[in-house]
């Protein structure tokens, strides 16, 4: 018990400089496995060796605690431990709370990427771009739908972009100042005013109107992209669909030729 | 498979107490990654809050497309009733903005937890700026109660007095409101106008008519104009 006493204060005193209780507890355990192995060793060697002056000796081999107290302080910084450790508590704290807003998320402003419904017949890479207002807008898809049970239409799809992906660009804002081009030259105002369709500078009654529609199809970190449908009488392949956008900070024209066309049931 | 299997069970088991001060900086930093991921999907979740309502104002003008403005009413409902000599006083319930930028007018207030922006055209002479939804609370001597606070911008320093009558059909039902205004900077005044009873969410006063009437401080009429909400 005394042995044990003597071993014990050895110990306590080296590992007493390290702050952090789990490092402590380790290394503590570590240099108790030191001790036993090097007093094996001596009873290896001199197997009549009482017990006692096999410790002593296992502790003088070991050096000052206060010594190696100072050097494993050093070594072992508590903020990585308490680091450590908080965050064990601090990660399924926060998958519980992420867990319980998702249930809550109703819409897209509070995801992060999802779909809205739709999809895009003919995607284009390298499409027509422009920057306004810190968002780069392209066109990412054109194609002709060819309905036997409709209206045919062209479909372009626009993505709206930004590097600030805190703040995806509101859908209204951009639908509001923006004018679709058909390929006979009709115009069409994607929303507010726009109740009639423009050829050229007369405007028909709405009764005989074929309205664009558009819909958010899908959206993810710092992006959106916008389904945008319009009628489309007497395309042939090659003809250009364009999107042209007024705003406070600025415009743009797009253009894209509607080369594909997809049969849609 | 076994053998992995076997491996996978014994990280899942281990003890922090086991891991070597290299093993804890490796899972620390993992931890750390993952803690930063799930504090910025929070965020999301949450709408992205911005730390004010100034900065979330700021946003909503880049997200709308919209040019910086000047910001020529802040109401952040940490203030400040705007108060008269007569007792009555009101305040903001909710963060709204008044901002002008060229010719063109950005209102802006956070109502149930969503803010709304609209951009108005500058008129020649006092311009209606109204929130799509807001709420300020008017206090009187012996009560108080919750109003639309009405805006109005461009409205010229000489006026010392301003009146405004409101009237409206809504749902088949007419409504009139008429009072007076506070002067709130910058050329900006707020009517606290109440709104029909069975008037609720957004933009319940367009197709409103309003006159405005500003005196001087000699009590002389400086300005009357009359318009529509919302056109």
């Amino acid at each position: 018990m005394f042995l044990d006493f003597k071993q014990d204060q050895w110990l306590d005193t080296a590992v007493s400089g390290i702050r952090f209780h789990l490092d402590r507890k380790r290394v503590r355990r570590e240099l108790e496995g030191h001790l036993e192995d090097k007093k094996a060793d001596l009873r290896r060697i001199f197997p009549d060796i009482p017990e006692a002056e096999a410790q002593s000796r296992a502790l003088a081999a070991m050096g000052d605690p206060e010594e190696l107290k100072t050097a494993l302080a050093k070594v072992h910084k508590p903020w990585l431990g308490w680091l450590w450790q908080a965050s064990q508590w601090v990660m399924p704290l926060l998958m519980f709370a992420s867990l319980v807003l998702s249930s809550n998320c109703r819409g897209i402003d509070c995801s992060i990427w999802g779909r809205n419904g739709g999809r895009v017949y003919h995607q284009i890479k390298d499409g027509d771009a422009a920057q306004v207002g810190g968002y780069t807008f392209q066109i990412t898809g054109a194609a002709f739908l060819d309905r036997p049970e409709g209206k045919d239409h062209i479909q372009l799809a626009l993505r709206a972009s930004s590097p600030r992906f805190w703040e995806r660009v509101d859908g209204d804002a951009v639908l509001a100042g923006l004018t679709a081009t058909g390929p006979d030259g009709a115009r069409y105002r994607m929303a507010g005013q726009g109740d009639a369709r423009w050829v050229g500078d007369e405007a028909e009654p709405r009764e005989t109107v074929r309205r664009p529609s558009w819909l958010l199809h899908r959206w993810g970190v710092g992006w959106k992209e916008f389904l945008i449908y319009i009628p489309a009488e007497g395309w042939t392949p090659g003809d250009r669909a364009s999107l042209e956008l007024e705003s406070g900070v600025g415009g743009f024209v797009l253009s894209v030729p509607v080369e594909e066309k997809v049969r849609v049931e | 498979m076994k053998e992995f299997w076997k491996r996978v069970k014994r990280f899942l088991l281990m003890k922090s107490e086991d891991l070597s001060p290299a093993q804890q900086k490796g899972f620390l930093m993992v931890d750390l990654l993952m803690i930063a991921f799930l504090l910025w999907a929070i965020w999301i979740r949450l709408g992205s809050p911005l730390p004010t309502a100034e900065m979330e104002f700021r946003r909503l003008e880049r997200t709308h497309l919209l040019p910086r403005s000047e910001i020529v009413f802040a109401g952040t409902r940490r203030e400040k009733m705007y108060g008269g000599e007569d007792g009555l006083a009101v305040s903001m319930r909710q963060p709204a903005f008044l901002g002008i930028a060229g010719e063109r007018v950005a209102a802006a207030a956070c109502g149930q937890g969503q803010w709304r922006v609209d951009s108005y055209p500058l008129e020649d002479g006092p311009t209606p700026a109204p929130f799509a939804d807001a709420h300020a609370v008017l206090y009187e001597p012996e009560s108080r109660s919750f109003v639309f606070p009405l805006m109005f911008v461009n409205v010229p320093e000489e006026a010392a007095r301003a009146e405004l009558a409101f009237r409206q059909l809504y749902q088949e039902t007419s409504h009139q409101w008429s009072g007076q205004g506070w002067n709130t900077g910058n050329g900006t005044w707020l009517f606290p106008v109440q709104t029909p009873l069975t008037a609720y969410g957004e933009y319940w006063w367009r197709g409103g008519g309003y006159t405005l009437a500003l005196y001087r401080a000699d009590g002389a009429l400086l300005l009357e104009k009359s318009g529509t909400l919302g056109e």
